[in-house]
């Protein structure tokens, strides 16, 4: 009869309140032994181990002794910081999950039905308040106004909903609404206008939450801060709830899309292949899941048949992601989505169906003007270039530039993606005289670039052949893929660029 | 000397176009002089293109400030044509071994993932004058001029979505066998849209906090304490666990301020990238002994229960040279035990 030997290694087990936690065990060596979200059950050999976990921005440490029987840890809520005011986040106070709550219960303005859109922002600067608490306080909704698709103000929170100018300010505006996409737009204290699309579904309200962020320098450069809002949705008539945990989740979700972070745990997984009713969660884990190496298109699949039913009629994130399962699909995107990486899957698709963003639609014209970075796709209103602008441009040290042949930093950064500086093409470039930058080359014989050999270059010579000048078609298929992802800008709006350098040559001396 | 060696190294803090900056060039010099020592990179002199604000004259003008993006550009492109002479030479289409880069200075992110420095001519509207050093590492290991490519930016990486990138202007070359054979590591001092710290550190100078852990590690705090080497594993393992030492508390505070780099590394055991190899170093560890252990057995266990120190307490404290790791300190008899860790970046005091 033989005697087997028992396995010596240990259960660890690390249970997380928040499924979308991240878990790491690091060994005495610090090397990652393993990892998971949400939950970790692992089998070790004796020793001492660090457990690491994190949600949002935040981390924890600490050390486990694993020496002779299995162990079991719990990991408590992170205080996460979230624009929404929830229970247990970091940068909230009482006062203002009161006024959410309330806020989003009534409505202030009606400008259609069957939907609506709630906004509630705030300022946030510290648990207690300060031995010197001013009389009043900036209103941190101004510039902030909601709007249609054509630009026109439907709310201003500039001056119309509720607002508290005490210490801690805040400001909400509950817009009962048709179905449909909008516009919310700020105006930053410099002039620019940064604008997001918000999406109101039927028989939902779309709740968006944003702290302020500064936009220059000085006491009056605060604003709400557009590129960090929390966006969440709940039902027609059940307002925001500061306890509600799939909120929480949807919010854990959004950080983790943030940070390109895999945070979807097993049981939201599961609950994703079987029912969720937060069609927000359900959109940023459609895109969580496409951040897995392997994405699980069948999963996929499921949760956007369930956004269809949650969501009726269009909605431009739902059809975004729809791509990646039918490239096909006859969709088009005359009105942009609400997150970046769905304009990524959108402008992606625009290489094989140029026709997906109509021209002269406000996603076409909106693509050369982004301004924000994940998760929620943001531009700068684009505006005409004022003469006083090419002044101030030739006083920076730019004598040479004539006002109308200025390019943009767009066209010029295209030129360079396609010019082949290995032909022998009259190119100029300023750094074509003196010694290299390494003493060893500058010794060597026959290792100077002349003044008449292709070198690194931003522009083409005046004079150069037409067949010699930026060509779309030369680049074929697969290059105009590559080139359309690497700019992540739609095939129609480069073509136009492209047209337009053809039409207008540019010397690299006028840069 | 690592003949086969080359880096170039780049601290840019004027920007009349932006705001001067006060880390870039101490960190480039810090970088420089382990690149260049023998007890480091290893890397001759004359191999290393070493470019900074102060070797060059100050200009008010962003269009006329330097190094300007061609500057920069021109390192790359000389060891491209010097790959080119060693093939004319019958050398093969290559320079070396191993490229460092070393970049810091504003940055910024024109796309998810970049990470650009800025150079000195750049401005608000022409942020495309910048360095992507991600895509320069790469190919020079895609075209095997060099086999492998350890890359370092000490930059910003905010989300600036309206710069275009400047993609090096190169034509895609692949050679054969180049994936197979390159080993990188790729080190950014804070996550793509986030901002990285800059501090004034124990010398006194301002430093960012990246290149800080950066070169304590280097220097040997991330060796791998069984066989001196500094690997990319260990490198990774060491600024993952210890940039946030370097934090101020501030913004340790500060939930919205990575507490990480972002770093991209082969971690196959089997082939490893090994980026020098150091004496072990031991750091200095401090136990606090409660006066009722006087005369008892004091251990101190290594993270496998190995005991790597044993001796009679002696109130108030007890101070131990160890290597870095995790480990366990006891007086079994009182049932006293706490687990400490040591990891070559800050003081350690433990306590029961």
């Amino acid at each position: 009869m033989s005697t087997s030997n028992p396995d010596p290694r240990l259960n660890l087990e690390i249970r997380c309140a928040d499924s979308a936690t991240e878990v790491f065990v690091i060994d005495g060596q610090f090397n990652l032994r393993d990892r998971g979200i949400g939950y970790l059950k692992t089998l070790l050999e004796p020793g001492i181990y660090k457990v690491k976990v994190r949600a949002g921005f935040e981390t924890r440490e600490q050390p486990v002794i694993l020496r002779d029987k299995d162990q079991t840890i719990e990991i408590s809520r992170f205080n996460f910081v979230s624009p929404a005011p929830l229970n247990q986040t970091s940068k909230t106070h009482e006062f203002q999950m009161d006024a959410a709550s309330d806020g989003s219960r009534n409505v202030d303005l009606s400008d259609g039905q069957g939907s609506s859109i709630f906004i509630f922002v705030r300022d946030w600067t510290s648990d207690t308040p300060p031995a010197q608490v001013l009389p009043s306080y900036p209103n941190p909704g101004r510039g902030l106004s909601l709007r249609n698709i054509q630009g026109n103000v439907i709310a201003d929170l500039t001056i119309q909903g509720k607002q508290s100018n005490q210490w801690e300010p805040w400001a909400t505006c509950n817009v009962e609404l048709n179905p449909g996409a909008y516009l919310l737009s700020l105006e930053t204290p410099s002039g620019e206008t940064l604008e997001q699309i918000i999406v109101a579904s039927p028989g939902w309200q779309t709740q968006v939450f944003l702290l302020q962020r500064s936009y220059g320098e000085g006491p009056d450069s605060q604003r709400a801060d557009l590129q960090g809002a929390a966006i969440l949705m709940a039902r027609q008539g059940q307002g925001f709830d500061p306890n509600n945990d799939t909120a929480r989740l949807a919010e854990l979700a959004r950080l983790g899309l943030s940070n390109a972070r895999r945070v979807l745990s097993d049981d939201v997984r599961q609950m994703l292949a079987h029912k969720f009713d937060n069609p927000m969660l359900g959109i940023l884990a459609a895109h969580l899941l496409l951040l897995d190496k392997e994405p699980e298109l069948g999963l996929l699949s499921i949760v956007i048949d369930n956004l269809r039913m949650l969501l009726p009629g269009s909605h431009p994130d739902v059809d975004a992601l729809s791509l990646v399962l039918n490239p096909g699909a006859a969709h088009t995107f005359g009105v942009p989505p609400m997150l970046r990486k769905s304009w990524t899957l959108v402008v992606n698709a625009t290489s094989k169906r140029p026709d997906i963003v109509p021209d002269q639609s406000l996603a076409a014209k909106i693509a050369t003007h982004l301004w924000s970075s994940d998760p929620w796709l943001v531009w700068m209103k684009p505006k005409e270039i004022a003469p006083s602008d090419m002044e101030s441009e030739q006083a920076l040290g730019f004598e040479s530039i004539p006002p109308p042949k200025l390019a943009t930093n767009l066209e010029v950064a295209l030129r360079a993606r396609l010019h082949k500086p290995w032909e022998q093409s009259r190119v100029t470039s300023e750094t074509s005289r003196g010694d290299s930058p390494f003493a060893a080359i500058s010794k060597m014989t026959a290792a100077r670039i002349k003044d008449d050999q292709p070198s690194s270059s931003l522009g083409l010579a005046p004079g150069l052949e037409a067949a010699e000048r930026p060509n779309f078609a030369r680049l074929g298929e697969e290059g105009i893929d590559k080139l359309v992802q690497s700019m992540n800008i739609p095939r129609k709006n480069l073509e136009g660029m492209i047209a337009r350098l053809n039409t207008n040559p540019l010397d690299l001396d006028e840069i | 000397m690592a003949k086969d060696d080359w880096a170039i190294v780049v601290g840019i803090r004027l920007y009349p176009g932006l705001s001067d900056l006060e880390g870039p060039e101490n960190d480039a010099k810090s970088f420089y002089e382990w690149v260049v020592s023998p007890a480091g990179g290893d890397v001759p002199p004359e191999q290393i293109a070493y470019i900074s604000s102060s070797k060059f004259p100050a200009q008010n003008l962003p269009g006329k400030a330097e190094p300007a993006a061609a500057t920069v550009q021109r390192a790359f492109d000389d060891l491209q044509d010097l790959a080119e002479q060693n093939s004319k030479a019958g050398n093969g289409l290559r320079v070396g071994r191993r490229l460092y880069i070393y970049l810091s200075g504003h940055g910024c992110a024109p796309r998810l993932n970049d990470s650009a420095l800025l150079t000195a001519n750049a401005t608000p509207q022409r942020a495309g004058y910048h360095i992507l050093g991600r895509l320069y590492a790469d190919w020079f290991l895609r075209s095997n001029f060099f086999d492998e490519a350890i890359l370092f930016m000490d930059c910003c990486r905010e989300s600036y979505p309206q710069t275009p990138p400047n993609i090096p202007p190169y034509i895609d070359v692949t050679g054969a066998d180049a994936m197979d054979k390159a080993k990188a590591f790729y080190g950014f001092g804070t996550k793509w849209s986030r901002l990285s710290r800059e501090r004034k550190m124990a010398d006194g100078k301002v430093h960012g906090v990246f290149t800080t852990a950066l070169v304590e590690g280097l220097k040997g705090a991330a060796c791998d304490p069984s066989d001196g080497r500094i690997t990319a594993a260990s490198l990774g393992n060491y600024l993952y666990a210890n940039m946030k030492n370097f934090l101020s508390q501030a913004d340790l505070d500060d939930p919205e301020i990575p507490k990480e780099p972002d770093l991209e590394y082969d971690k196959n055991p089997q082939t490893p990238l090994v980026i020098a190899s150091v004496p072990i170093p031991k750091f200095l560890a401090t136990i606090n002994l409660p006066a009722g252990t006087a005369g008892k057995k004091i251990e101190i266990l290594d993270d496998k229960f190995k005991s790597v120190y044993s001796d009679t307490a002696t109130p108030p404290a007890l101070k131990v040279q160890l290597t870095r790791g995790i480990y366990v300190a006891q007086v079994l008899v009182d049932g006293l035990q706490a687990p400490f860790e040591v990891n070559g970046t800050e003081a350690v005091n433990v306590n029961f």
